[in-house]
């Protein structure tokens, strides 16, 4: 497709017309948050990390769901995007939930969420009322899942179903008590691959070989 | 792709017989000038004369209150109306000479919405409103979006907590602050629909709020709340 030229940040940038506006930036070095979109996965619009300001767009708009067109106008950072009440409100609100187990988690230190709210600053704790607790489960000798620590970016579905064509997870309920769950009731039908812990950007899904066994990077 | 869409509901069908008998202009005549025709107005909550009434478009508020139903039982005053269905911002007393279209509610801060005006006496709690009003919401959102999937039970959950007595200064501002950041952030506009009267909960009935804070029981508990029991 042609090539189109639009500004981000008060870069000029190029790329083809219809490339996703988060591919785009990412191509040019413009790093946009991100938790449900994984690139060649269908898109999912679901964790609202990557909205962004396009000029004359009354609403902020998903840049995983923006294709690039001649002459866009787009600002990724600003108070108006990062600042509660924006991505950093976001972040707080996905940690309401969480359980905040960082020291013991086999993701911390390469958790997305530790790093966006380190980037974001959402420290403060806002709610008194008790945390949503589920127990861990295992869904195999090798998949384990904390819905805790889960926060529902559908990377695992999607990895499982398009990516590996298993379709063997799902989610279950809706609301706030949505979970993703094995399509296999209380086991997952598959071979066992891992992509699902690979794909999750926090520790929801933990692989028994490893879980609490040893630390990041180790 | 290249043939226009239109989505009808009862209320559009309903309209078309008469627009066949009168003719286009003469029904767009009906409403005011950028607002034709007519509109459904379910009212309902504290009005003598509940129900679903055909009023020409831009019909004021105040005169559907009082005369169409028939105005508040039971020698009490108006609290608040909600205009066009739970999501809508609240209105004050002061606010509802205005004309039921869609510019008029607009530019007095709130939306025509679906024409569900809600009537509340003086006996309501706006606080358990607001409650009631988030209730809902959190039970109807999917889960999809963060804003909206957390953002609705924790609003539940604090107002929950504070209308029985249990809130302290800061959860005022919090619960603006919840409502707030679900605003214009959500994948569809349920989040939005839960955040937008729940702002004007807090902005329009603030002291309504501070008379719940020291673990004091609510000051309408004894009351008898017909809007609350009939509103959804």
């Amino acid at each position: 497709m042609a090539d189109v030229t639009f500004t981000v940040d008060g870069k000029k940038l190029t790329a083809p017309a219809g490339t996703l506006l988060i591919e785009a930036c990412r191509e040019a070095s413009i790093a946009i948050p991100q938790f449900c979109y994984y690139p060649g996965l269908s898109l999912q619009a679901a964790c609202r990390m990557c909205l962004v300001r396009l000029e004359k767009v009354p609403k902020l708009q998903t840049a995983c769901t923006t294709p690039v067109t001649e002459g866009m106008v787009v600002t990724t950072e600003s108070d108006e995007i990062t600042q509660a009440p924006r991505r950093k409100a976001t972040v707080e609100l996905l940690l309401g939930n969480h359980p905040l187990d960082c020291p013991v988690c086999d993701a911390g230190g390469e958790c997305e969420l530790q790093d966006m709210t380190f980037k974001y600053g959402a420290h403060e704790s806002l709610y008194v009322e008790a945390k949503q607790h589920r127990d861990e489960q295992q869904w195999s000798p090798v998949v384990f899942f904390d819905r805790p620590r889960c926060i529902l970016c559908y990377r695992c579905v999607r990895m499982c179903g398009e990516g590996m064509d298993v379709w063997a997870l799902g989610v279950q309920n809706r609301g706030v008590t949505s979970i993703i769950a094995p399509n296999g009731g209380d086991h997952l039908d598959c071979e066992e691959c891992g992509m699902c812990i690979d794909a999750c950007p926090v520790g929801a899904l933990t692989s028994g070989t490893y879980r609490y066994k040893t630390r990041p990077g180790k | 792709m290249a043939a226009p869409t239109i989505i009808n509901n009862a209320e559009t069908l309903a309209t078309v017989p008469h627009i066949f008998r009168i003719g286009g202009t003469e029904y767009a005549k009906l409403g005011t000038e950028r607002n034709g025709g007519t509109r459904l107005f379910a009212l309902s909550g504290d009005v003598a004369k509940p129900g679903v009434y055909e009023l020409p478009m831009g019909y004021n508020l105040k005169k559907m209150i009082y005369e169409v139903g028939g105005g508040i039982p039971d020698g009490r005053s108006l609290k608040a109306v909600v205009p066009g269905g739970s999501s809508t911002p609240v209105l004050l007393p002061s606010e509802i000479d205005i004309g039921m279209d869609f510019d008029q509610v607009a530019k007095a801060g709130s939306m025509l919405g679906s024409g569900g005006v809600v009537v509340l006496d003086d006996s309501v709690c706006m606080v358990e409103f607001a409650l009631r009003t988030m209730k809902f919401y959190q039970h109807e959102s999917c889960g999809w979006c963060i804003p909206c999937r957390e953002g609705t039970d924790w609003l539940k959950k604090t107002l929950t907590r504070f209308h029985a007595g249990g809130g302290v200064a800061k959860d005022i501002d919090n619960i603006r602050y919840l409502a707030q950041n679900m605003l214009g952030r959500t994948f569809c506009p349920l989040g939005d629909a839960a955040a937008m009267p729940t702002i004007a909960f807090v902005d329009k009935f603030r002291e309504e709020f501070e008379d719940h804070l020291d673990g004091k029981p609510c000051p309408y508990a004894n009351q008898p709340q017909e809007a609350l029991a009939n509103a959804y």
